[in-house]
């Protein structure tokens, strides 16, 4: 029963940690963008509230939440109050399945850094990332506002269409990795880069063995796909403010707006982490697996075990967790300043553009991507 | 000490909402909010499926239904102008009439399944059997189809070098060899139930016809959809 009791416990603060995490992440990346975008384009940003603006965040939430509640008289209620919940809750769902770190051993207690090990991580995340549109959709008809229905309707098509070029572009990767399991993944990746080509073994000893080196076209069709789902630029068509005001949330302001757009950042940052999980070696550090990391930290730990009341092993363990933790923020704050970084470079498709791009491009570029990658792994016989 | 355990609660917590969400879908008046219900449905049998640890089910469940049809429905829905809609179905007409007849028919199965059910179980006692007895004789069943299918299994000195492999054809090796103990097979069945490797096997061994043919199947309705917004004037027409 106390074991039990201990794991709920456990389960329960992960639950508000993560949730906590991503949550705050997303004003410190609304100032990374205002600041950013102010540097790209020789600007200062926001610096006069607090230090370097930092304290502007804070500001910023003061106001969303103090806003005026305001209903459109067209709306449907009911709907429109449960849009921006329905936007959010998707992006912070699937952030459950991404694995953090290496497990955790303090006293006995292994602690997974993943709130659910599901062997079908990937797909979950799939899953639960194509009911965003629900949000979008409900906000776009609910608010009675044609322009919202049309921002809501360009969301939806885009994010099908896409969906379909993201879900192919993967199948190649996992058939490398043979596994669903994002943890199995990672564990796949550590090391020197290493393939089995006709039954014989080649290692480069200067790269490290990511999935990007097996699936070059597979991490550009899903960075592309990835940008789409997100709905940001060059793919924000659904709030492309000359045509459709907002889009399909025109008509939301104060805390509600704020939902929407915490469920965009959210989006990005699991985008991120799945970019850095399939194709960047998730939390593992580059030519080094967890073990030697473990080790490494053991020979360090003998010293610092009189200080705290913890041994030698536990501390290693927390260091080791600690490192690749900040492995895995390092990787996935990189692609989430890509993607900061691409929105103030490229500019907007248009609606042709975009589906051309999606069904006459990505998509056969995908099939050919597993076509090939089947045909090499069957007659080449080439393996991780 | 209440004999309910955390899955019996999750289970009948996602069973209540599916059945109401179910329920609703035939009685809220609006069709966008009867497609969210079903929405709704679809989701929280995925997260049923999830709860029996048949992961890969749960989640397929997710994006084709919730995450791809009914996106679908709803957008579609939302083009339209519903208000018509509103009225008719207060209008008396054979129609209405004749759906009337049919929820009464059903209301009639239903019942006199649930019926049957009960005279059953209350008749006979041994009608209501442990769900592992009835898992060990499907299994029982299911041996005399599963054998053949032991040929149809790659050779495996064939393709596989590694040991990972090895070790999967052993598994499969140990599978097969154990069948004919029914309590084995229960526990083998157990911690593979759900795993897409036990899934994937089955279904492209055993039932890989079925499977083809479904896909045919999906292969034909497309083209014929495709057939008929063309012939009826459909936006792609002559360019």
């Amino acid at each position: 029963m106390g074991s039990g009791l201990l794991e709920f416990i456990i389960n329960t603060l992960k639950i508000a940690l993560i949730f906590v995490g991503i949550v705050s992440t997303v004003p410190l990346l609304v100032w990374v963008e205002r600041r950013g975008s102010a540097f790209m384009q020789n600007r200062l940003g926001p610096n006069r509230v607090g230090p370097l603006g930092l304290l502007q965040l804070a500001a910023d939430a003061v106001k969303f939440i103090f806003k005026e509640e305001f209903i459109p008289q067209k709306a449907e209620k009911v709907l429109y109050f449960m849009a921006p919940g329905l936007a959010l809750l998707p992006a912070a769902l699937t952030f459950v399945a991404v694995p953090l770190s290496t497990p955790v051993t303090v006293m006995g207690h292994t602690i997974n850094m993943q709130m659910a090990d599901i062997n079908v991580g990937i797909i979950y995340i799939f899953a639960v990332a194509s009911l965003g549109v629900y949000g979008i959709l409900a906000a776009g008809w609910s608010s009675g506002n044609k322009y919202s229905l049309l921002g809501a309707l360009r969301a939806s098509s885009q994010m099908i269409s896409y969906e379909l070029a993201m879900g192919l572009s993967i199948v190649g990767i996992l058939m490398i990795f043979r596994t669903f399991s994002l943890n199995e993944m990672i564990t796949a990746q550590t090391g020197h880069l290493s393939f089995i080509w006709q039954g014989s073994t080649t290692t480069v000893s200067w790269l490290p063995n990511w999935g990007i080196f097996f699936q070059p076209v597979a991490f550009v069709l899903f960075i592309t796909s990835g940008f789409a789902e997100t709905n940001r630029l060059p793919f924000d068509l659904p709030e492309g403010e000359a045509e459709l005001v907002a889009g399909y949330h025109t008509e939301y302001g104060g805390f509600k707006f704020n939902m929407f757009f915490m469920g965009e950042y959210g989006h990005m940052i699991t985008s991120s982490a799945l970019i850095t999980t399939l194709f960047f070696g998730g939390y593992a550090i580059p030519f080094m697996s967890p073990d030697e990391v473990l080790k490494f930290w053991m020979g360090h730990a003998q010293g610092m075990a009189g200080l705290i009341s913890l041994s030698a092993a536990d501390i290693a363990s927390i260091l080791t967790t600690l490192t690749h933790l900040v492995s895995f923020l390092l990787k996935t704050g990189f692609w989430l300043f890509v993607y900061i970084w691409v929105r103030w470079t490229l500019p907007r498709f248009r609606y042709d553009q975009l589906m051309d791009l999606g069904w006459k491009t990505l998509l056969p570029w995908a099939l050919a991507n597993l076509v090939i990658t089947t045909v090499f792994m069957f007659f080449a016989r080439v393996k991780m | 000490m209440l004999g309910i355990t955390p899955e019996d609660m999750l289970f009948h917590t996602f069973a209540g909402i599916a059945t109401i969400g179910a329920i609703l879908v035939v009685l809220v008046r609006n069709p966008i909010y009867s497609a969210l219900f079903l929405a709704l449905t679809m989701c929280v049998l995925g997260a049923i499926f999830f709860t029996l640890e048949a992961y890969f089910v749960s989640v397929a469940q997710i994006t084709v239904y919730a995450g791809a049809v009914m996106v679908l429905f709803v957008m579609v829905l939302m083009l339209f102008d519903l208000k018509h809609e509103h009225e008719d179905i207060f209008r008396i007409t054979p129609l209405n009439l004749s759906k009337i007849l049919a929820v009464a028919v059903m209301c009639g199965f239903l019942v006199g399944t649930g019926w049957l059910a009960v005279s059953a179980v209350n008749g006979n006692p041994g009608a209501h059997v442990a769900p592992q007895t009835v898992a060990q004789d499907l299994e029982k069943k299911e041996l005399p189809n599963e054998l053949p299918a032991k040929q149809t299994h790659i050779n495996p000195d064939e393709d596989f070098t590694n040991a990972e492999d090895a070790a999967l054809i052993d598994e499969a090796k140990k599978e097969e060899v154990v069948l004919p103990d029914p309590n084995v097979v229960a526990s083998t069945s157990d911690a593979e139930f759900g795993s897409t490797v036990s899934l994937s096997r089955r279904l492209f061994s055993k039932y890989v016809f079925a499977f083809e043919a479904v896909s045919l199947l999906l292969l034909v309705a497309i083209v014929g959809a495709v057939a008929l917004a063309k012939s009826k004037g459909g936006t792609h027409h002559g360019g």
